[in-house]
């Protein structure tokens, strides 16, 4: 019996012990941060893009943040899940996300459980970003992205995209290619960018909304008719952007990383010389290129300013399908501005009225 | 007392639970309430049939018959406040306390034993359990399992 | 191919190569095994240590982790009635019984023998028929998809013991279950009550769990359940089991048939394909009365196609560059890492770490043979533990599970919540298994029925969409079949009193 006392209060010791040793570099002031090891959350699956630069990033943050990165998965909700739990995290700089635009931006608008409001989200950085480019097959007889307009044009309705998700920069970049080319088109959501390339490569749609890195490993069998880019994309140096093309959109993913609200300066001013510094390693720049990414070199303040400035963007965007609708719509009882446009619009595809609204702003 | 058959009761709730699911869909699109309104639906109309077919057959059979109602309730019970419990103090003390707490009750019919040494299995069973996968857990596959409100 | 084989061979005789290997597989059994932790979490967890390596090293590694990890999950499913791992799901059908009745060390020995045998079958298919494989998984199209789902949920019949009304409410409260949380096509979140958590939907395995398990641990303390039962050993058993497996070759063939289609379909995962293998194994058994109650053949149906869709969940991902399933999408992450892009071209540029990796594959499955049987000797033991350390043993086990597959504290709640009203269920004549069948198809069928809606009225015709496509016909005959042949085969033979029971009330 005294054997077993002993084992037991010794184990008890060892906990009491661990858990103390715990507690005391628990919430360190921020002169010493780090002071433990940080946890960088991913809200998506692994092997994502997200994953990808968050595992290029892991050996230099670890060298220049002198503490462990231990990289954790919470997938779900096309990035809401993890959100929501990051600006419910101690403000320490202990936790840190990864965070994508559009999507923090479109999720809050979409739907009002999200567990998140866009403004919570303190972003450190931006480090990276896939222009959305457009598609088609490699035996379509669709050459240009000025075909397809006609093709478009000549049969509304019946041109399928694929995309990943609703909501999604996808969907708003299909939105918005329809508003400014005056076309209609039918928009199929699927399951992330591996289902929908699935899909696309078997002939199910016949257009197909894709990030730069994944439309890059399969230029082979596509035709690439417009990137998002600003630019000339440098991966892809004989595709045209949207903007070439006369369509004033740059739909893109931009990926960095944020912390919890209310977290103090100096913290993320030392998180944010960290991940801008990785960019400038030798080597860096070359390697996301290669994969089809666009490096992006973005600070704390930058990236608030760009936010904002986007969060305007995809409002000017809503507002202004839901101007045309509603002008055209006068004479119907109900105003259809009651209710958030992009969910009206959704809605709007397969009813009547909207259906109808959209043909009658074509004829003008 | 006239017992009511516990099948009319199911029924009656799975009634309501597909009242529910289908309610809940009226303010959705058509692309996200085609599918659980129409599932809604059918469990509507096959809970209708099963509540028709339990008045029409009564079983007089009684739910959880033949059952040791009390261990059943004291395990329910703890499962329960474990949950309370890891919210509150965090995930290693409360398995500490629930694994103990069960195996010192599970053991009471044991007439081998002496009161104090249960005690002392229990205690030994549940820390070396609890620490050895608590030590798995969140140092190797590094899960950050949850403190408690309490500690830590 | 031969022109790789120097390359090949260098590479697998290298001892650290088979070092790791045999670690990989011996980790990933052990993962498995354990509730909640999966063979996508394992994999993750060892990507890091992959930076270092050579990339045909890490191949290995990742690749012999992922086979253990999924047949490791056969171990709990066996012993406590919990799928370590989804997949594992039907093997709880017959395998839990066979512990029941004292065979627990026969159910394993079984699992190990047509794990492997599966895995070998899928890793042949993967290293001949790739090419081939793929470009049939391209015309798996959203219809498709919606009718693999149905052909699943006519499955309810076989799986509702006692009341088929019974069994169909179930099957639709499992598919309202799997419509929790923002709809795939329509983008909006339903039923979450207000809990952001719920976005992402209930999580499978911790539903699993519930329903399988929690009510078995209480039917287990009242000891209904005589699982102290000592497990019997009986001699020659791997011999006998062995020549019982390879005697009956349209049986494997079938059951790793229906695993690898179901792997390359990227979505439908190793649950779906031992479900549905289960399934067949019952259809087209004699005695279809003794499944469910400890049949082996059950048992051999469900882990030799959930080996076998490992195989097959890696065709797109290396002739395309597509995921089949999450582990895939890691060992795609793995491989970027290493600066290998894999897309269509991946196959002709690497070919020799391709072959590499698939020779490797079907080494890592004979070791896991081995593994298997040298463990399902003493794993067995465990249930000789006394129920008061073990039930709440099994508890804690499933708690800390629920919680790390997301690290989510809802998900703790839910476990125990769905737990007691399984138990509840149960009792009152609801079998768990057509629930937990409604919630992995629910989703598949949504997506698709949204999506081809979609797509057939771009096409101008959605009932066309639906019913017209090649491999749509075919499953809608299967479809058909599967609903239609019991009803005749009650009407011709009226005598047989198995059938009229089966379909009976």
């Amino acid at each position: 019996m005294k054997k077993l006392a002993l084992i037991f209060s010794s184990m008890v010791s060892v906990i009491l012990l661990a858990s103390c040793g715990t507690n005391a570099s628990g919430s360190g002031s921020a002169e010493d941060y780090p002071s433990e090891s940080i946890t960088y959350s991913i809200p998506f699956d692994p092997g994502g893009q997200s994953d990808v630069e968050a595992r290029r990033q892991q050996p230099y943050l670890e060298e220049s943040l002198g503490q462990d990165i231990l990289i954790q998965y919470k997938p779900g909700g096309g990035g809401s899940v993890g959100w929501s739990e990051l600006i419910n995290k101690d403000p320490d700089g202990h936790f840190i996300s990864g965070i994508n635009i559009p999507h923090i931006i479109l999720q809050p608008l979409a739907n009002d459980d999200t567990g998140y409001q866009t403004e919570d989200i303190v972003p450190v950085a931006i480090f990276q970003a896939t222009p959305i480019g457009i598609a088609v097959s490699e035996d379509s007889n669709i050459e240009s992205l000025e075909d397809l307009v006609k093709k478009a044009k000549e049969s509304p309705g019946s041109i399928t995209v694929a995309g990943s998700g609703t909501y999604s920069g996808h969907h708003i970049a299909s939105l918005q290619l329809e508003h400014l080319a005056g076309i209609d088109m039918q928009y199929v959501p699927f399951d992330g960018a591996a289902p929908s390339i699935q899909a696309f490569l078997g002939g199910t749609t016949d257009v197909i909304f894709g990030n730069s890195s994944d439309l890059i490993k399969y230029q082979d069998d596509m035709k690439i008719l417009a990137i998002g880019s600003e630019e000339t994309f440098k991966p892809m140096p004989d595709v045209p952007t949207f903007k070439e093309l006369g369509y004033d959109m740059t739909p893109a993913i931009d990926r960095g990383v944020a912390v919890p609200p209310g977290t103090n300066q100096e913290v993320i001013k030392t998180l944010e010389k960290s991940f801008l510094d990785i960019l400038d390693e030798e080597g860096v720049k070359e390697e996301m290129y290669n994969e089809g990414f666009q490096p992006k070199q973005m600070g704390h303040e930058e990236s608030m300013e760009y936010i904002e400035k986007k969060t305007k963007e995809y409002s000017r965007i809503f507002e202004m399908l839901k101007v045309t609708c509603n002008d055209l719509n006068q004479s119907n009882e109900t105003p259809l501005d009651k209710i958030p446009l992009l969910w009206n619009y959704q809605k709007g595809c397969r009813t009547w009225r909207v259906q109808e609204c959209l043909r009658l702003y074509r004829k003008y | 007392m006239q017992r009511v058959n516990y099948n009319t009761i199911s029924a009656f709730i799975l009634v309501i639970v597909a009242g529910i699911a289908i309610w809940e869909t009226r303010d959705l699109s058509e692309m996200s309430y085609i599918f659980p309104r129409t599932i809604g639906i059918i469990l509507l109309l096959l809970s209708i049939a099963y509540l028709i077919n339990s008045l029409i057959k009564p079983k007089h059979n009684k739910l959880l018959e033949g059952i040791d109602k009390r261990k059943v309730a004291v395990m329910s019970a703890g499962m329960i406040s474990y949950v309370i419990l890891i919210g509150l103090v965090g995930f290693l003390i409360a398995s500490m306390m629930f694994i103990g707490f069960l195996t010192w009750y599970l053991q009471r019919d044991n007439q081998g034993k002496s009161g104090r040494a249960k005690i002392a299995d229990a205690a030994i069973g549940s820390i070396s359990v609890s620490v050895l996968f608590f030590v798995l857990f969140r140092y190797v596959f590094l899960v950050p399992l949850p403190t408690g409100l309490l500690f830590g | 191919m031969l022109e790789t084989l120097p390359e090949v061979l260098n590479s697998l005789t290298q001892p650290l190569n088979i070092i790791l290997l045999c670690t990989g597989v011996l980790a990933g059994i052990i993962v498995g095994a354990l509730p909640g932790l999966t063979a996508t979490m394992a994999l993750a967890l060892l990507l890091p240590f992959t930076f270092t390596m050579e990339s045909d090293t890490s191949l290995i590694t990742m690749g012999g982790l992922y086979i253990g990890g999924i047949y490791g999950g056969c171990i709990s499913a066996i012993l406590i009635n919990t799928p370590g791992t989804p997949s594992a799901i039907a093997t709880t059908f017959d395998g839990y019984p066979m512990t029941k009745k004292g065979q627990a060390s026969k159910a394993l020995t079984a699992a190990a023998i047509s794990s492997g045998i599966g895995g070998i079958i899928g890793g042949l298919a993967l290293l001949f028929l790739t090419p081939v494989l793929a470009g049939w998984a391209l015309n798996f199209g959203p219809p498709e998809y919606f009718w693999v789902a149905v052909l699943g949920l006519t499955m309810i019949s076989t799986l509702s013991s006692g009341s088929m009304l019974k069994g169909l409410i179930g099957g639709c409260i499992g598919l309202l279950l799997g419509t929790v949380g923002i709809s795939p096509v329509g983008g909006e979140s339903r039923y979450t009550f207000g809990f952001s958590q719920l976005q992402s939907g209930l999580e499978l395995i911790v539903i699993l769990i519930a329903f399988f398990c929690i009510p078995e641990v209480i039917s287990m303390i009242e000891n209904k359940v005589k699982s102290q039962k000592s497990v019997r050993r009986e001699k020659g058993i791997v011999k006998t089991l062995f020549f019982n497996i390879i005697k009956k070759p349209f049986f494997i063939i079938r059951s790793s048939f229906i695993g690898i289609i179901t792997g390359i379909i990227p979505g439908a995962g190793g649950n779906v394909a031992s479900l549905l293998s289960y399934d067949a194994a019952v259809r087209f058994s004699k005695d279809k009365k003794s499944f469910g109650k400890g049949n082996v053949d059950g048992v051999v149906a469900a882990e030799t196609s959930n080996n076998a869709e490992v195989g097959g969940s890696l065709v797109p991902l290396l002739s395309l560059g597509i995921p089949g399933a999450p582990p895939a999408a890691i060992i795609l992450g793995a491989l970027m890492m290493q600066g290998i892009t894999p897309g269509p071209n991946l196959m002709s540029q690497q070919s020799g770490l391709v072959y590499t990796f698939l020779i490797a594959f079907v080494i890592a499955n004979v070791v896991l043979i081995i593994f298997g049987l040298m463990g399902s000797r003493y794993i067995g033991k465990v249930l000789s533990i006394p129920v008061s350390y073990l039930a709440p043993s099994i508890v804690f086990l499933t708690i800390i599970g629920s919680y790390a597959i997301r690290n989510n504290f809802l998900d703790i709640a839910l476990l125990i919540g769905f737990g007691l009203l399984a138990y509840v269920m149960k009792n009152a004549g609801f079998n768990p298994a057509p629930i937990v069948l409604g919630l992995i198809l629910g989703p598949i069928a949504e997506r698709g029925l949204a999506q081809s809606m979609l797509l057939g009225e771009a096409a101008g015709n959605v009932w066309g969409y639906f019913f017209s496509r090649p491999i749509s016909i075919v499953l809608i005959i299967l479809c058909a079949l599967s609903i239609l042949l019991p009803v005749l085969g009650n009407l011709f033979a009226a005598k047989n009193e198995d059938s009229q029971e089966r379909m009976g009330a």
